[in-house]
């Protein structure tokens, strides 16, 4: 099910409906909340509402290295997993909680864990994961291996051990030590049995009844340590969050308030669950796989593309952790960072890798839509896309959601005609034929226009084919004459704010947001703006919510048909 | 005909020319599980495939006029199957409903033909998809459930066990040699000692399902269905590891591929062909020593770009934009890739026809199904969906025919191919998908 806002709401109404984009065929699945017109008061003070459903999230491949990497160290090599992410709401973190696990993929988990282990605890490192050493390195040895089982079982199961359960694993250490004769191989296997268990691959979410009359259920406190490590950290909890767990200070408002400051105040850590939002967000991983033609785009090598992705992480960690800048100037700014593999795309002179840069004033380049990840991703092979631009903008930054063509819709107009116009927005034409077409495409091909300015590798470009481009066009209401023009229109979308917030919190707990929850997302849209769209402020407000920490109860299985 | 191949040749094909120092009887003998052989009579197991291409073809040039037996071959249509129409079916005029929703371009059409259902948006597999509920049967004892490939640079995964369970593809044929040939993989007749790190592992698997029956009682349905679904997992990987633990069939003729070449990963059309032949070779080795009996294939993707270098359009752009040619009736340019495609078919028949099983070949033994996500791709349309099934299944099906749908939905064929694979189900698919009714002129 798919929920908007009362704002979202009218903001898709009047854009797509005014364009004749409605969804005809069939979908009816949008639900228009009417969130009331009641004063909300601060998001965190909002109670009287029934947050969503809690289901399992498997980690995503992204997830899976991280929490390996904060288990035992930044340096691991992890060898990824082979189960497909498949994003919901446009986040590959929301989709995990339909994601499942397959014969196959479950033998790409074997593999990663079999390399982790073998890595962990290889010569040149497991001094490192562990404090003792075997007497014999060909026996068992229950004390040491007692001492890896304490250490590593609560984090990588993300849970204290229950009681006999240490024991248990002591003793598969032993068995395994003696089959194979070696001390370190019998640890090894008893890792990855850690590691390819549920409660490693899957983030485990349960509920108990909240204190006091009709509190309703919240998820217990080892669901919320997770929950908040995985949105502040993108990993699992640490040792001090385990313990807050454990000794039930998680679950009083003093104690919760101090772990969330805690994890917010911790900056390298916070920067990795920050650039992994935007990595899902703006799909930044996926750039890694695109292929453009060699021959047309010399520039534009396995290098440029690591450094575009970079480029855009930190721009957007400057702007919204460093600088604690208003998240909507992410779309204007100017700052960004520049490298000598990038220098030929941007035709700018690089000296020094990494070092600030700023746009020329008046320029084209604004904002992170004006980098190379962004539309280089959005793009073709050999040319530019605006539909793609188009749909990205609108369905990840607007939380406009483009239906697509009804079930009857007529492709006769298309079917013979040539399309091969020197420029897009001569091509895209071709939509304005038939009436089912032309109402949505005039919405998406609209912003991908004022795009056109880029090529398919987000080179700056005023001709396509020696014909000017035009990039004039209208975003919501706002007119505008170029590419500058339009960053500005983006910049004040109304929508803009709140699809973050609505993203962000979908992101938070891993679902989309409910019905009952149209309120909470008003009400931190509210609080985001009072606070000058402060994104650490934003984060925190969501994890103080009730709808992050309280629940409906688990999701019950509603038919494959609804994902 | 083709000239026909030898096991030798392939292997040649699989090392890229360098030489074979492994000896090569010949192939006639089989088992039906691991280490017990089947009657000498070379009675080989039914295996089953797909294949898919995106972007259809040109009717007028790909759908024969003449029904049943002895069809004729139009132009696109004999560029993959000359040589094999007498052992090829091919199925036209059926049709995709969308039960309502809205079209996902090339998306939905693909999905109708492998879930019987239409998808509510276009990425999540609607149901389980066909070839899964027919692994399950035909791969029950099988080291592999199925070998999933994609050839193009772009993974293109959809085979699945339902939402949320999209099995991963493989798209490099050193990965795919590893899968099957590297750790693990032993030749029979060489003594077999079983490995203790591989009776570990069992025995580790065995204790992580012991300890996660716990979980089960804690769990919503929504996620009692997902566990249910890891423990599938979690059992299929117990039976790998037991055929690893067992002697492997003295098979002289199976022999593992000494190396195969590193594939690139693109969408330049001559990279995509020569990793499909790569991994076909590859493939078809897994199947004649019996590692898996599923395979699902994508050459490319429902939309993909694969371009040739230097041109301003990759294909399915192409197919949009450029004109009909009103002289040739089709579009010069695009056709191109379509030529590429069907080339591609043919070489997998090839392969799968060079290896002798018994009283025939790989491919007599083998349903081999084909499908694309549109008709004429400038139009998305849903229907008249290209579909061709190739090779006998050992006998089960009459080949060499053209059967006509009459706008019926392509379920017919899934549900068609389902029962013949021995799945005891009477009707299949959902809304306008549904249906009872096999399509009974291809039973012999």
């Amino acid at each position: 099910m798919r929920a908007t806002t009362h704002r979202t709401a009218w903001a898709l109404a009047a854009l797509l409906v005014a364009s004749a984009c409605t969804d005809g065929g069939g979908g009816g699945e949008d639900e228009v909340i009417d969130a009331g017109t009641e004063p909300l008061g601060p998001a965190v003070t909002l109670l009287d509402f029934e947050p969503g459903p809690i289901a399992m999230r498997r980690l995503t491949r992204i997830q899976y290295a991280a929490t390996l990497r904060g288990v035992f160290g930044d340096d691991l090599k992890v060898l990824l997993p082979t189960e497909v992410d498949v994003p919901s709401e446009g986040l590959l973190t929301v989709g995990a909680k339909v994601a499942s696990i397959t014969p196959a993929g479950m033998e790409g988990y074997q593999l990663s864990a079999r390399q982790v282990a073998a890595a962990v605890l290889a010569d040149d490192r497991r001094a490192t994961a562990l404090s003792c050493t075997p007497a014999d390195a060909s026996a068992p040895d229950d004390d040491c291996a007692g001492l890896f089982v304490e250490t590593y079982a609560p984090l990588l199961l993300r849970r204290p051990l229950r009681a006999g359960e240490a024991q248990g694993f002591v003793d598969r250490a032993r068995t395994a030590t003696e089959t194979l004769g070696d001390f370190w191989a019998g640890l090894e296997a008893v890792l990855v049995g850690w590691l390819v268990s549920p409660e490693f691959l899957f983030i485990q979410e349960r509920a108990v009844a909240g204190d006091g009359p009709g509190a309703g259920l919240t998820l217990t406190a080892e669901s919320l340590a997770s929950r908040l490590s995985y949105f502040f950290w993108n990993r699992g909890p640490d040792a001090a969050l385990l313990d807050a767990a454990a000794d039930g200070s998680l679950l009083t408002e003093a104690g919760y308030a101090a772990q969330v400051d805690r994890l917010l105040a911790d900056m390298p850590q916070l920067e990795r669950g920050v650039r992994a939002l935007f990595s899902d967000l703006l799909r930044l991983a996926e750039l890694r796989t695109i292929d453009k033609d060699d021959a047309l785009y010399p520039a534009f090598t396995a290098a440029a593309i690591e450094d575009a992705q970079e480029q855009t992480l930190r721009t957007i960690i400057d702007h919204l952790l460093v600088q604690r800048a208003d998240y909507r100037d992410l779309f204007t700014t100017r700052k960004t960072f520049m490298t000598r593999n990038l220098g030929p795309i941007y035709e700018v002179p690089v000296e020094e890798d990494w070092a600030p840069y700023e746009f020329p004033e008046g320029g084209a380049r604004a904002g992170i839509l004006s980098h190379v990840s962004f539309l280089a991703l959005n793009a073709r092979a050999v040319r530019s896309s605006p539909v793609l631009r188009g749909v990205f903008v609108l369905d990840r930054l607007l939380c406009i959601k483009i239906p697509p063509p009804p079930p009857d819709v007529s492709f006769d107009a298309v079917a013979t005609g040539s399309n091969n116009a020197p420029t897009a927005r001569e091509r895209l034409e071709v939509h304005r034929v038939s009436p089912s077409c032309n109402g949505c495409h005039t919405v998406m091909d609209n912003i991908g226009l004022a795009l056109e300015n880029f090529d398919a590798i987000g080179r700056f470009r005023t001709h396509e084919a020696g014909f000017p481009i035009d990039t004039s066009g209208t975003l919501m209401g706002d007119d505008y004459g170029d590419v500058r023009g339009f960053h500005e229109a983006l910049r004040d979308a109304p929508n803009l704010p709140e699809c973050l917030v609505e993203k962000l919190y979908m992101h938070s707990v891993g679902r989309p947001f409910v019905p009952a929850e149209a309120r909470l997302i008003d009400a931190l849209t509210a609080d985001f703006a009072a606070a000058g769209y402060d994104f650490v402020d934003l984060m925190r407000n969501i994890a103080l919510s009730h709808g992050f920490r309280a629940t409906e109860g688990p999701m019950e299985r509603a038919g494959e048909e609804t994902p | 005909m083709s000239k026909r191949w030898t096991r030798r040749r392939l292997l040649k094909g699989v090392l890229g020319g360098a030489a074979v120092s492994v000896g090569l009887p010949l192939f006639d003998a089989l088992f039906d599980s691991h280490g017990e052989a089947l009657a000498d009579e070379g009675q080989a197991p039914v295996r089953f495939g797909t294949w898919f291409w995106g972007c259809g073809m040109n009717p007028q040039r790909w759908v024969p006029s003449k029904e049943g037996a002895g069809y004729d071959l139009p132009v696109e249509l004999a560029m993959g199957i000359d040589g094999f129409a007498d052992k090829v079916t091919v199925f036209t005029g059926f049709d995709t409903p969308l039960n309502g929703r809205n079209n996902f371009p090339h998306y939905s059409p693909p999905m109708v033909t492998l879930t019987g259902d239409s998808p509510v948006d276009d990425h999540h597999v609607p149901r389980a998809t066909f070839d899964q509920e027919i692994a399950a049967v035909l791969s029950a004892n099988s080291r592999f459930r199925s070998l999933d490939l994609h050839c193009e640079g772009r993974k293109s995964a959809w085979s699945a066990a339902g939402t949320g369970a999209t099995t991963p593809t493989v798209g490099s044929p050193v990965e795919l040699y590893q899968r099957v040939f590297g750790e693990g993989f032993q030749l029979g007749g060489n003594g077999f000692v079983p490995d203790p790190k591989v009776m570990v592992r069992k025995s580790v698997l065995s204790a992580v399902l012991e300890d996660s029956k716990r979980l089960k009682q804690e769990l919503g349905s929504h996620d009692r269905h997902r566990l249910d679904q890891y423990f599938t997992a979690v059992r299929q990987l117990e039976q790998q590891l037991d055929i690893l633990l067992s002697e492997p069939p003295d098979l002289t003729a199976c022999s593992e591929p000494a190396a195969t070449k590193k594939g690139k990963p693109s969408l330049e059309i001559e990279q995509v062909v020569t990793n499909h032949k790569l991994l076909t070779d590859l493939l078809v080795l897994a199947l004649a020593c019996d590692q898996t009996r599923v395979f699902n294939m994508t050459l490319w993707r429902l939309f993909s770009d694969v371009r040739y270098p230097g041109e301003q359009v990759g294909y399915h752009s192409m197919t949009h934009d450029e004109a009909v040619d009103p002289e040739l009736g089709y579009q010069p340019l695009s056709q191109r890739f379509l030529v590429e495609a069907m080339g591609c078919w043919r070489y997998l028949l090839t392969a799968l026809s060079s290896v002798d099983e018994g009283d025939g070949t790989l491919l007599d033994h083998m349903a081999v199904f084909a499908h694309s996500g549109t008709e004429f791709p400038k139009e998305h349309g849903t229907q008249n969906i290209p579909m061709l099934l190739a090779g006998s299944a050992s006998g089960t099906f009459k080949t060499g025919l053209h059967v006509r749908g009459g706008a019926s939905s392509t379920a017919r064929v899934a549900l068609t191919l389902q029962q013949a694979m021995g799945l005891p189900i009477s009707t299949w698919g959902a809304g306008d998908n549904e249906t009872s009714s096999p399509v009974i002129e291809i039973f012999g």
